[in-house]
């Protein structure tokens, strides 16, 4: 096959007209060229049928770059309330511990604070177990008392953990006293509530009044706040009184306790609460 | 060349150029399809007639941008001439060159358009960063096009 004939004079020429031509173009002001005036309105049209397929175009694309943008926000939102909720945590427990700090704070006894790690779903069975065991100091018989009041004793206790038997259980028993009249009582659990026992009939209680311990148990330091009596019943028998009486503190929702290591008396909490 | 080829043409180049007006920029840069139309054409049919198809389309180019005429229909025809002469210096079955002379006249065509409106225009030209990102475009573009239709490049050039 011969080889094709290559005109590279016509290249040099289309090259220097081409100069040529955007050189007068230039120096004649006419940045514009005539023709392009003559077709405007072709070009107008065209225009006006590319955008509509540009537009058209775009907006397809948009739609997916909004998918995935939705997707993504979804899971920053997601993300978010996910963050949020940690900080309400955060923000609950600090509340708490701050409680607690205060009580400590205020309180004459030595403490340690454990943190709640299980419960007891039981029904017949009111107890949790702490964080804290035998190498943090805690003993069976200590006190433990949470924000508002008095939480129950320590019946079990191994190296890192204890169990605690809430006042509302039905095997506890706490010697308490009323706030205003002074008069003793033992506080036995009934559940979800406490009764108190050997109240005289002759004594005038109220709903609402305030019972604390009265250390004579020997167990738990006197002082504590223990509950608010709730209903007051006259027996048609016997001497004494029915009262009922509701715990100080939430043992349902314990997650922070102090635990009362030494100290017969917590007077300050008593001043505190009065 | 029958008529009917020159509408094919002619149908293939308003097509693609409202394809490249239509396809969105990726990081900044289109494809240049019409470029690419007209190394297919220099390519096919030779350097006077890549030089004439390059011409009128970069005028059409030119035209339509609303300048002054001259920066497309230079680059242009001079693509179309070399898309035909460049090759015929070289072994036109070896597509790694043919490739590497596409690259090549797409950075000539970015550097004439910079040098002639940066002459010739205020607003300045395209920035040789754009340009360089067009030549691997378009040598990945050509690269795909010689694989799908090489056969009828080569067998056109012979006939």
């Amino acid at each position: 096959m011969p080889p094709r004939k290559k005109y590279p004079i016509i290249l040099l020429v289309f090259v220097v007209a081409s100069l040529l031509l955007m050189t007068y173009q230039v120096r004649s002001g006419r940045l514009s060229h005539p023709a392009f005036g003559l077709l405007s309105p072709v070009f107008r049209a065209i225009n006006v049928v590319l955008n509509g397929i540009q537009e058209t175009w775009d907006d397809y694309f948009a739609l997916v770059e909004t998918e995935a943008e939705n997707r993504e926000l979804r899971l920053r939102v997601e993300k978010f309330d996910m963050e949020r909720n940690r900080f309400r945590e955060i923000l609950a427990e600090n509340s708490r511990l701050h409680k607690l700090l205060e009580l400590k704070g205020n309180s004459s006894c030595s403490m340690t604070a454990a943190a709640v790690i299980a419960g007891n779903s039981a029904d017949w069975s009111h107890t949790l177990t702490i964080d804290k065991g035998l190498k943090d100091g805690i003993a069976v018989n200590m006190a433990v008392i949470g924000a508002h009041g008095l939480a129950g004793r320590i019946y079990a206790v191994s190296q890192e953990s204890a169990k605690v038997l809430l006042i509302t259980d039905f095997k506890s028993s706490v010697a308490v006293r009323f706030q205003t009249s002074r008069e003793e009582a033992i506080m036995d659990g009934a559940g979800e509530s406490c009764k108190l026992k050997y109240v005289h009939k002759d004594s005038f209680i109220q709903p609402g009044e305030r019972i604390i311990t009265s250390g004579l148990d020997g167990i738990f330091p006197e002082g504590i706040p223990v509950g608010i009596v709730q209903k007051v019943k006259q027996l048609d028998y016997g001497i004494f009184q029915e009262v009922t009486l509701m715990p100080s503190e939430r043992l349902n929702s314990l997650e922070e306790v102090l635990v009362i290591v030494s100290g017969s008396t917590c007077i300050d909490i008593k001043r505190q609460k009065t | 060349m029958s008529i009917a080829n020159i509408l094919r043409w002619v149908a293939v180049f308003a097509g693609l150029l409202i394809f490249q007006v239509i396809t969105p920029a990726f990081r900044g840069v289109k494809p240049d399809f019409i470029l690419l139309l007209v190394f297919v054409f220099g390519f096919k049919f030779g350097e006077t007639r890549g030089l004439i198809f390059g011409a009128l389309s970069g005028l059409i180019l030119d035209i339509y941008s609303g300048s002054i005429i001259g920066p497309h229909f230079l680059s242009k025809g001079v693509a179309g001439y070399g898309a035909a002469w460049f090759p015929g210096i070289f072994f036109r079955e070896n597509r790694f060159i043919i490739t590497v002379c596409m690259i090549f006249l797409t950075l000539l065509d970015g550097a004439i358009l910079e040098a002639v409106f940066n002459s010739y225009s205020p607003l300045g030209g395209p920035n040789m960063s754009s340009v360089l990102r067009q030549a691997v475009i378009v040598g990945l573009l050509w690269t795909l096009i010689d694989r799908i239709c090489n056969r009828e490049l080569i067998e056109e050039q012979h006939t």
